[in-house]
Parts: structure tokens; C-alpha cells; sequence
């Protein structure tokens, strides 16, 4: 056991890339095995969360500025591409674009008042203040957005075989998020990144540009989510206030990033399949279905307090250090 | 003279709610000080002070002085299950500190859908304590409700600055908040310490949802947006500072009592969470925070 | 009075003590030597137990205390006194010196122990109100002893209380020391740095490097000896 994880943690560049090559054929293999359309459907969800959460998990996990209003970001995207696409008649493919752009605009104001505030619960606090005005004025404006009721029609991306379509551009838009985040932490950025989560004084010390390299993460990551959002608005076709820009999407994003493993890459995606695939299996339970998804989140935070892959991945590397500890007292 | 008048009630009402929010704002900044955690299940406690209370009334038919005291110490029981199972296994671990509060809002999630299951969605309502309604100099009026609310509120907020300042247990808990370690040498037993501060927190939010729910009606939801307002005041304040909580709170109430007046209600909550960002943006700290964090 | 057997600690992933024992009988002063990072610190903590240990035990009057809970040291007689400044800031002065008679009921005996106090650091009366944190440095620490005295404690463990003070208040603090320790035999555990004044008023010492105790004796065999004249005294 102890030597199968030292081999693991040895090889783990190997398998990472095997594991990844393995789940994006497996993910595209899918639509072809399963039967009903419903499946698909779920796993369009599951991987439109694991875009969100890895986005914030970017930003929060690795640069360490926990946002609670980044569900803003993502209904941004939503409501700018489609309130273009419906009013002014402009085909989804550029105004999915546009509200990326905008979420990313956004996304740069939220960041820059928010690097003043030191304490973790003041930037969580500010940056849930910041989301719930964007929620609010979507909302109050019922003439562009009808309010409360919401939009529908979208404009839809694709005709016919809607669903299978969008699994794939989903999926692409998926493994172009991964990349873009492994990348960023491979990065000199993504090192440094760390620096400064583990140590605000060191790494301002070694001279890293803190606030530029948090701006810019938190950019990337709007970006990201409101991408995903124009996504969801032409897939769903329709879009409230509470739906795209309430808090329990907050509660999502940060309880998958949570249950999978804060600042990792899998942990993210693994939450987000976990949870989203739950939920919607426990659906035929309807008013227990929350009640669950609540104690699912209390049990794990309480037993596996870094995540399902944080905790997998402390297991590997502890038993794996014990096996060349063994190794070295061996030898002596 | 009409003029006036209407200013004076509008500045009246926004005392209210204020005392309200200053009630949860301090027990959020109590929480904070000690167990250095941001409770998200707060508002739920004062949901939960609410519908023990309806219950008590309508269903137990029990005299009013009796049904609150008994729907408090309901509460008080009900936080001190969710402090002994669920938080304090956490705060012995190591590791991401952010744990213990999505933990809370698991507990968020949980206690608003059992809320529902139980009572359903429907809106109830409980009657007002005292239905006089008095007009003071003949200028304004004012409901005996709210004059129980803003007297409970001063009596509660009076009896914790009290026990805060002059007590053994004050002591203890602002040594807790400042150095948890020395307070564990200076014979301080910190994990009661959080114990307590957790009750009594939730305890205030149960006697502001007690106090208001005849002017607001008992739904599950109820405790959302005034927790959200709860982090917006505590933070206002200084994060950690009860007064700095207790005067954001009555200030926020009549900043949102004007916004309601002047642009309309759809907006109350903006003005309230826009005013919050401005005061950050000038003071990072919030008005009485100091300039060193914990 | 306390023993320590042959304890290991680790802070972190790092063993910061390796077998180390010591002992002090009823009434003693003993000196407790080390440069920073040899592992006072660390040796104090295991002792107040806010640090587990991870081999070893450690003794007080004949029980066992490592595996009691920290709070629990106050109702046994023990009392520590942090190193430098570390008060409540935030807290009146007076707050400071109740807070030290925490573990006191008895209205009465708590009021007792604060004019005993003042008696012996009288210019604490003046500033009950004024919060600790604007003390001068000599003040904080005297009135951190003040508060760790409130219990009348039987052991009392001071960690470098010289630690940056001019010279004079270190005499006077010192010179407190011994006084408290001969009219109320209390025992006392001095961690320090400042090895001259600590060995002349203590009666037996010991000398931790890496964790390690390399040296134990009588103060006046240890003051001559050429290994501390010359690491600490500087000769």
C-alpha cells in the first residue's frame, strides 16, 4: 500500500495526464451510451458547475480572496448575452462573447476595491454586498429584464439535437477552462499565486505584484464564469434573478468547491459531478432532496475536512513518505 | 408641521428594524471575537425564535410572557445541539479556516428546509403584543409594538454590554477574543467559552425575531435577508466590536427607513449594501474598527 | 515540586525538544538558559500543555500532569507570565489583574489578592482604568507578574521577563522576584536569556541548546563556568 503510493506520487505527471486523456474520452464517449436525454441533460449541468466552481476556486483556492458574490459574474454573462440577443436580435454566438466581456469588466471592478479589504469576512461580506446590487438591479428593472418573472425565448445556439450539441460545446468549453486553469498554475503567476496565499508579507518581500497578479486571476476568472453563464442562458432559454444571480448559487459553488478539495484542480470538478448528480438522482425525494444535499455537506466538512480529493491526496503523500521513510532506516 | 411629522415617524421606523439588525449584528461580531468564524446560520435562529413563538401562541395557546421565554430557551437548546455536534469538531482540526463557516451554511440550508417541511411555506402571522397604537405630542404615531421592540431591544443590548464590561464571564470572553491561548493560562476554559458565546449569540437573534415577528410575518425564509444585513452591520461597525455592531445597526435601519421613503422599497436593501461599500472604500476597517486586524 | 521526564516536543514538523528533564523542589528559584530558538518557548508550552508532547511525561506534586487541559494549571497553583508584552491590550488594567484571579469565586478573596498586589506594585491603583496596551514596556511586564500573582500562585513561571527592557527595570523586576520568592516561598521557573541576573538570584540552573539540555548545576558553579562565560556573558 505504502509502495503503491510512493510509485503514485512518483509517476503523478504520468497518470495525471492518462487519468485526463481517459475522462475527456469517456466524456465524450457518453451521449453515445446513455439512453435517455435526461442524463445528458444532468451532465450539461455537471460540467457548467464545474466551470463556475473551478473559476472560483481560482480565485478563492489558489489566490485567496474569497468572493461570495462571484454568482454575479456568472448572471451577468447570462442576462448581457441574453438581453442582446433578445432585443437587439444578435445571433448568441458574438453576445456569448459580449457578456464574457462584461462578467470580466465586472469582474476587474469587484477586484479592485475589494484588494483594500485585509480580513478574509470583510472581502466575503463586500463582495456578497457587490452581488446582491447586481441581483437587485436585474430584478428591479422588470422594462429590460421583466423583473422577477424573468426572461425567456433565448435565443437558442443550436436547431435540432439541441441537447447532444451542447453536450459537446459544453465539453469543450470545459476542457478549455481546465486547461486555462492548469496552465495558470503550472504558471510563474500560479507559483506565485501560492506565495501568496500561504504568506501576504513574503510574498510582497519577493517582489510580487500582488495586486496585479490578483486582479488579473480574478479577471480570468469572470471571464470564465460569465462565459459559462451566456452558455446556460441560450441552453435554458430562460433566466430569473434568483436563479442565476441568488445566493444559493453561491452556497453551490462554494459547498462543491468545499466537498471536492479546496485548491486543487480536481477537487472542483469532482464536487460539482458529486453534488450536481446527487441532487438531481434525489430529485424523486423533492422537499428532502435539500434537506440531504445539507447533511452531505455538514458530514463531509465535519469527516473529511479538506475535501474528497484533498483528503485522497493527503492519504497518498503520508503513506507514501512512510514507505521511503521505511526505505531509509532499511538501507541504514 | 405634516412635514416634520413624517420624518420623525420615518426616523422612528428606522430605529426599529435597526435594533433588530444591531441584535443580530452583535451576535455575529460576538461569534466572530471569539470563535473567529462568520456564523451563516445565524438568521436561522431567528427564524426559528419566530416560529416557536407562533407555535406556542396559536397551536400551545400558552400566556405571551411564557410562550417567549419558553421559545428562547427552545432556541438556546436548539444551538447548543448544532455547537456540541457540529462546530466544535471543527475547531479542533487544522486546515482550511474557512471550513467551520460552510459548514454553517450547510446548517443554513438545513434548518430553513426542515423549517419548511414542518410549517410549510405558508406566510403566519402572530399578533401584536400590545395593539394600542399612541400618537405622542399628536404628531406622529406609534404602534405599542414597536415601543416593545425598541424597549426590549434597549433592555437586552443593556444587560449584554453589562455582562460584557463587569462580569467574570465578560472578562473571560474578551480574553478569549483577544488571545485565546493566554485566557487558556489565566485559567480560562476557552471551549466553554465558545459554548457560551455561540447561545447567548443565538439567543439574540432569537429575542429580535421574537420582538419583530408580529410586525413582519413567520416564513422559513425570513432569516436570510436579516443575517445578510446582520454581516452588513457587523461588518459596518469593525468586525469584533459590539458597540461599533450596535450603533451600524440602528444607523443602517434609518438609512434603509429613508432610502424606502425617498427612492422606494425595492431598493432598500441596495442603498443599505451600497452604503456598505462606500464606508469600505473610505475605511477598510468599518467605522470603529481598529486599524490592526486579528 | 515539577518534573519534567525526559520530554520530546515537536513544533511542526520540527522536533524542537529531544529528551529533556528538569526538576524543582518547593522554593527554589531555578534558571532556565537558552538563546532563542534552543526551545524555552517550546519548553514552557509543554509544561502549560498548550503544546501536546510527544514522549515523556511530566509531574506536578507527584500527578501527572501532560495530559491535563491548560486551564486546568491556574486551580493547581501554577501561574505563568508571558514573555514581554503579552497582556490583554484591550483591557483596562484592572480587568488584566481580575482576569489573573479568574479561577476566584469568592468575591471577597478576589478583592484580598488586589490589595496584596497593589501592595507590592502600589502605582497600579492610579492606572486601573487605563487599557494595557498603552503601558510602557517595564509597566506591562510588572503588571503582568501583578496579574499572574492574583491566584498566590505555589509555582510561578516567568518567560523572559527581561526581554527588552532597560537595564534598570530589569534589576527591579528581578529584585521583585526574590522578594516575592523568599516571604511568600514561592517557587519560581525563570526562563531567560540575560544569564547574569538571572543565575544571581536563582539557586540552580540549566542551559538548553537545539532542544537539547546540555548543562545543569548550582548558579554560582555554572556563573564561573567557562562554557557560560563564555556563550552568555560574553568573556
Amino acid at each position: 500500500m505504502d509502495r503503491l503510493s510512493r510509485i503514485i506520487l512518483y509517476h503523478r505527471k504520468q497518470i495525471a495526464l492518462a487519468s485526463s486523456i481517459l475522462s475527456v474520452a469517456i466524456l465524450a464517449a457518453l451521449p453515445f451510451m446513455v439512453t435517455k436525454i435526461y442524463y445528458i441533460h444532468v451532465l450539461i449541468l455537471c460540467m457548467i458547475y464545474s466551470c463556475i466552481t473551478s473559476a472560483w476556486n481560482l480565485i478563492a483556492g489558489y489566490a485567496g480572496v474569497f468572493s461570495f458574490g462571484f454568482q454575479a459574474l456568472f448572471g451577468t454573462g447570462a442576462y448581457v448575452s441574453a438581453l442582446l440577443s433578445i432585443h437587439l436580435g444578435w445571433s448568441p454566438w458574438i453576445t456569448m462573447w459580449i457578456g464574457a466581456l462584461a462578467s470580466m469588466c465586472i469582474g476587474a471592478l469587484v477586484a479592485v476595491p475589494s484588494l483594500k479589504l485585509k480580513q478574509l469576512p470583510y472581502i466575503c461580506i463586500a463582495t456578497l454586498c457587490m452581488g446582491e446590487i447586481i441581483r437587485l438591479i436585474a430584478s428591479n428593472f422588470p422594462q429590460i429584464t421583466r423583473g422577477e418573472s424573468g426572461l425567456s425565448q433565448i435565443p437558442k445556439l443550436f436547431d435540432g439535437n439541441i441537447k447532444v450539441k451542447s453536450y459537446y460545446l459544453m465539453l469543450l468549453i470545459l476542457i478549455l477552462t481546465m486547461a486555462l486553469v492548469i496552465k495558470i498554475v503550472g504558471s510563474p503567476m500560479g507559483i506565485s499565486l501560492k506565495a501568496m496565499r500561504d504568506s501576504q508579507e513574503a510574498s510582497e518581500s519577493l517582489g510580487i505584484d500582488i495586486s496585479g497578479t490578483k486582479i488579473r486571476i480574478y479577471m480570468i476568472g469572470a471571464f470564465i464564469a460569465g462565459f459559462v453563464g451566456a452558455f446556460y442562458a441560450h441552453y435554458m432559454n430562460i433566466l430569473t434573478p434568483t436563479s442565476v444571480l441568488g445566493t444559493a448559487l453561491m452556497t453551490q459553488y462554494v459547498a462543491m468547491s468545499l466537498i471536492g478539495g479546496m485548491g486543487t484542480i480536481v477537487g472542483p470538478v469532482l464536487g460539482s459531478f458529486t453534488i450536481t448528480a446527487s441532487l438531481e438522482l434525489l430529485r424523486k425525494l423533492e422537499d428532502q432532496r435539500l434537506i440531504i444535499y445539507a447533511l452531505l455537506i455538514i458530514v463531509t466538512i465535519i469527516f473529511l475536512r479538506n475535501g474528497i480529493w484533498g483528503t485522497l491526496k493527503d492519504v497518498v503523500i503520508s503513506s507514501a513518505e512512510k514507505n521511503i521513510r521505511n526505505k531509509k532506516q532499511g538501507s541504514l | 408641521m405634516v412635514h416634520l411629522s413624517y420624518w420623525i415617524e420615518m426616523i422612528m421606523s428606522g430605529v426599529v428594524t435597526g435594533a433588530c439588525y444591531a441584535m443580530i449584528g452583535a451576535g455575529l461580531s460576538l461569534i466572530w471575537g471569539t470563535l473567529k468564524m462568520v456564523n451563516l446560520a445565524h438568521g436561522e435562529y431567528y427564524m426559528l425564535g419566530a416560529y416557536f413563538l407562533w407555535m406556542l401562541l396559536t397551536v400551545g395557546n400558552l400566556p405571551l410572557a411564557l410562550a417567549v421565554i419558553i421559545s428562547i430557551i427552545g432556541v438556546i437548546f436548539f444551538a447548543s445541539i448544532i455547537h456540541m455536534a457540529a462546530i466544535r469538531p471543527l475547531l479542533r482540526k487544522p486546515g482550511w479556516n474557512m471550513s467551520p463557516w460552510i459548514l454553517t451554511l450547510g446548517i443554513q440550508i438545513l434548518l430553513q428546509n426542515l423549517a419548511l417541511q414542518i410549517w410549510g411555506e405558508l406566510y403566519r402571522n402572530v399578533p401584536y403584543f400590545w395593539s394600542r397604537v399612541f400618537k405622542p405630542l399628536g404628531m406622529f404615531t406609534m404602534s405599542g409594538q414597536r415601543i416593545i421592540i425598541l424597549a426590549g431591544t434597549v433592555i437586552v443590548i443593556l444587560a449584554l454590554m453589562y455582562m460584557i464590561k463587569r462580569t467574570r464571564l465578560g472578562r473571560a470572553i474578551i480574553a478569549t477574543s483577544q488571545d485565546g491561548e493566554y485566557a487558556m493560562m489565566m485559567g480560562v476554559n476557552t471551549k466553554r467559552i465558545y459554548f457560551i458565546t455561540y447561545v447567548i449569540s443565538a439567543a439574540l437573534a432569537a429575542v429580535a425575531g421574537i420582538l419583530l415577528c408580529p410586525v413582519y410575518s413567520v416564513n422559513p425564509w425570513m432569516g436570510s435577508t436579516v443575517q445578510t444585513k446582520g454581516l452588513v452591520v457587523c461588518i459596518l461597525g469593525g468586525l469584533g466590536s459590539i458597540e461599533g455592531a450596535i450603533i451600524a445597526g440602528i444607523f443602517m435601519g434609518i438609512i434603509e427607513s429613508a432610502a424606502v421613503s425617498v427612492i422606494g422599497s425595492e431598493w432598500r436593501d441596495a442603498v443599505a449594501y451600497i452604503f456598505l461599500l462606500i464606508v469600505l472604500y473610505i475605511k477598510p476597517t468599518g467605522l470603529f474598527g481598529k486599524k490592526k486586524g486579528v | 515540586m515539577l518534573k519534567v521526564q525526559s520530554i520530546s516536543a515537536f513544533y511542526g514538523d520540527v522536533r524542537s525538544l529531544s529528551d529533556v528533564s528538569i526538576e524543582i523542589k518547593t522554593g527554589e528559584i531555578v534558571t532556565i538558559l537558552g538563546s532563542n530558538g534552543a526551545g524555552k518557548t517550546t519548553l514552557i508550552k509543554s509544561i502549560c500543555s498548550l503544546l501536546p508532547i510527544r514522549s515523556g511525561a511530566i509531574y506536578y506534586n507527584e500527578e501527572r500532569i501532560d495530559t491535563m487541559p491548560p486551564y486546568t494549571r491556574v486551580d493547581m497553583g501554577i501561574s505563568l507570565v508571558p514573555e514581554g508584552r503579552r497582556l490583554f491590550p484591550d483591557m483596562s488594567v484592572m480587568d488584566n489583574l481580575l482576569l489573573g484571579a479568574y479561577p476566584i469565586r469568592d468575591k471577597k478573596k478576589v478583592q484580598d489578592a488586589l490589595d496584596w498586589v497593589i501592595s507590592l506594585f502600589p502605582w497600579l491603583a492610579q492606572r486601573g482604568k487605563q487599557s494595557a496596551g498603552t503601558l510602557s514596556g517595564g509597566e506591562q511586564q510588572m503588571c503582568a507578574i501583578a496579574r499572574g500573582l492574583m491566584i498566590r500562585p505555589k509555582l510561578i513561571i516567568f518567560d523572559e521577563p527581561s526581554l527588552g527592557l532597560a537595564p534598570v527595570i530589569v534589576d527591579q523586576i528581578f529584585d521583585t522576584l526574590s522578594k516575592i520568592s523568599q516571604e511568600n516561598n514561592t517557587t519560581i521557573l525563570l526562563v531567560e536569556q540575560n544569564a547574569q541576573t538571572a543565575l544571581e538570584i536563582s539557586d540552580r540552573g540549566y542551559v538548553l541548546e537545539n532542544g537539547h539540555m546540555v548543562l545543569e548545576g548550582d548558579s554560582k558553579t555554572l556563573l564561573a563556568s567557562p562554557e557560560i562565560q563564555k556563550s552568555y556573558l560574553g568573556l
